[in-house]
């Protein structure tokens, strides 16, 4: 079967998708990965080894910060937490998605402009 | 029987074989992967643990996949230092370089036919001749244990930078101080005349030990799984 959602568009969401993730905490690469799967109802599939590349991009673009911490059973996991500058990406990703997504709206006649 | 433990260090072999990924970025895709593991187990359509470790592990990916995407997320700065090094290194032997200030130089002129005692050696008019010249000359006069530390030292910069291009090299914690060592002796060489030779060849042939052994120090530490102190419990 098709996928709905085809590559090119999950990349280009992953940006906004991610930090949007972080902003309700602090989180680790799995937790982030099955927010994705929640919030686009199994739309949106990431392979799993997708998120680390673009968690490590964000880190160094200096919009995400990560820090390693020892979980229970003694694994070492890192969080990644949103920064100053990740709000301020976010924010403009924001801008730009809900531009396109309006836009796609009025042209097919749906929706409404916000 | 099934062994979990066994299972994520072949793992992990098989990822440092198959792809340049750094054991903190392993640290980070094996917590994925143990994570996944969990969640397989719990399901239903993973009858045994093996079955179970195979699909977590499959979910993640190829090596070779992750590895490029990681290379895409712009790991490797240690490779633009390295490579920078290299071409100075190469740069420096094509620098031009004068040949007749300093006893290092050409070989002094033999004296006039006819002359009774030889003259004391002067220098001529000095002669632009390429970097590579002018070094085997100096070489050939710098002997004893600082000379062939110095002229060893040139082995250094290609090798340990292929082997840190190719894989982890053996000793990669020696590796950059060693580099940095040899800088240092290369420093020892210089006097105003064996500079005045080489000009400023030996300015980028000192600066390219520093930039290989920055570039390894760098890379070790990139490879340096999460330490202790860097984890808040």
């Amino acid at each position: 079967m098709k996928k709905p959602v085809y590559k090119e568009l999950v990349a280009a969401s992953s940006r906004p998708m991610v930090l949007s993730i972080l902003t309700g905490g602090e989180s680790y690469g799995y937790e982030i990965l099955k927010q994705v799967k929640l919030l686009s109802g199994g739309e949106l599939e990431w392979s799993d080894g997708m998120l680390y590349p673009v968690l490590h991009r964000l880190e160094r673009d200096g919009l995400v910060a990560g820090r390693w911490e020892l979980t229970d059973q003694g694994r070492r996991r890192k969080y990644y937490r949103l920064t100053d500058r990740g709000k301020g990406q976010l924010a403009r990703d924001r801008a730009g998605w809900r531009a396109v997504h309006g836009a796609l709206e009025m042209s097919w006649g749906g929706g409404r402009r916000v | 029987m099934f062994d979990l433990e066994k299972a994520v260090v072949r793992w992990r072999e098989r990822q440092e074989r198959a792809a340049s990924l750094a054991p903190r970025e392993l640290d980070e895709l094996e917590d994925h992967l143990r994570a996944r593991f969990e969640l397989e187990l719990d399901s239903t359509a993973a009858p045994t643990p093996a079955t179970a470790f195979a699909t977590a592990r499959d979910g993640l990916g190829q090596a070779t996949t992750l590895s490029r995407e990681f290379a895409k997320a712009g790991r490797p700065r240690w490779k633009r230092l390295l490579v920078t090094g290299w071409v100075l290194f190469g740069v420096s032997f094509t620098m031009p370089a004068m040949t007749d200030s300093s006893p290092f130089g050409r070989v002094p002129p033999p004296p006039p036919p006819g002359a009774i005692a030889p003259l004391p050696w002067t220098p001529s008019d000095p002669a632009p001749i390429a970097g590579w010249e002018a070094f085997a000359l100096a070489m050939r006069g710098v002997v004893g244990p600082l000379g062939v530390l110095s002229a060893l030292s040139n082995l250094l910069i290609p090798v340990v930078g292929l082997g840190a291009l190719r894989g982890r090299p053996v000793g990669a914690r020696w590796t950059a101080p060693l580099l940095a060592g040899a800088m240092a002796v290369n420093l020892l060489l210089w006097t105003p005349s064996f500079v005045g030779d080489l000009r400023v060849g030996y300015y980028l042939w000192l600066a390219s030990f520093a930039l290989v052994a920055a570039a390894l120090w760098i890379r070790d530490r990139e490879w340096a799984s999460a330490s202790v102190e860097e984890i808040v419990v």
